[in-house]
């Protein structure tokens, strides 16, 4: 068994935001994509591409856009200074073997839309495990 | 007489990062889930499902079968809300290995009765 790490991207919070990706535009205007990564043995290495991703979208879109990273409250610690009603709702955002979000985040007047968002997870990968035809992990 | 109210919409799955990163330009995904936009218009949203099978059949190694057991419509003489169901379905190949499909999904199919006959 092996520890890896690996983002989703997701789209469809906004179908207009989707619309403005222009790597979405050429494939077709999806109303959702959700996308998964390869597998990578470092978070760092993972979070990289995870944040060029989003950064590269960001340069698509209006210079509104900005990329904004938060850490799982639950595995930071940062929970213990929150109020009840601020736990119930990171609890509500974080699944448990999520350990960060990454995504675009616009200022609209006074309501924020993230066009595409990505998460980032701890998982783990069995020895052997095909990846891609030929392809195994050692 | 019997109305049709119905909408569809087509997803794409894709398993493969060699195609993946042919067909996006991303390349660092190993699978990848597109759901485009609900339509009434039946056409459309066979015009789209089209528009990207043909996308990735430009793709070297990329092959794509439609699937003859596809569920195609039947019509009943009573009001019925149907569930989600697949009209049409290819499967995407690459060097002769399914890596994917692409359905056409039809939902919400309402046939209503109108109490018009004498």
């Amino acid at each position: 068994m092996k520890q890896v790490y690996i983002f989703k991207i997701s789209t469809g919070m906004a179908a207009q935001a989707a619309r403005s990706l222009e790597v979405l535009q050429e494939i077709g205007y999806p109303m959702n994509a959700v996308a998964t990564s390869q597998e990578y043995n470092t978070s760092d290495d993972c979070v990289k591409d995870c944040v060029n991703f989003i950064n590269l979208q960001n340069t698509q879109m209006s210079s509104n856009f900005k990329t904004i990273v938060e850490a799982n409250p639950f595995l930071a610690g940062a929970y213990l200074d929150m109020t009840e009603n601020e736990i119930s709702y990171h609890k509500e955002r974080w699944l448990d073997e999520e350990i960060m979000k990454i995504y675009s985040f616009a200022y609209n007047g006074v309501v924020g839309v993230p066009p595409v968002s990505c998460s980032v997870f701890k998982t783990i990968a069995p020895d052997g495990f095909i990846i891609d035809g030929n392809e195994t992990v050692n | 007489m019997f109305t049709p109210n119905a909408i569809y919409y087509s997803m794409l799955e894709l398993n493969n990062q060699t195609v993946i990163k042919a067909f996006t330009g991303l390349p660092f995904l190993s699978s990848l889930h597109l759901e485009y936009p609900q339509v009434a218009n039946e056409s459309l949203v066979f015009k789209a499902c089209y528009e990207m099978l043909n996308k990735l059949k430009n793709i070297d190694g990329v092959t794509i079968l439609r699937n003859a057991n596809a569920v195609h419509f039947t019509f009943d003489t009573e009001a019925i809300e149907m569930e989600p169901f697949i009209i049409e379905k290819h499967d995407v190949m690459f060097n002769d290995k399914l890596i994917g499909n692409a359905v056409i999904v039809a939902e919400g199919i309402i046939y209503e009765t109108h109490s018009t006959i004498q």
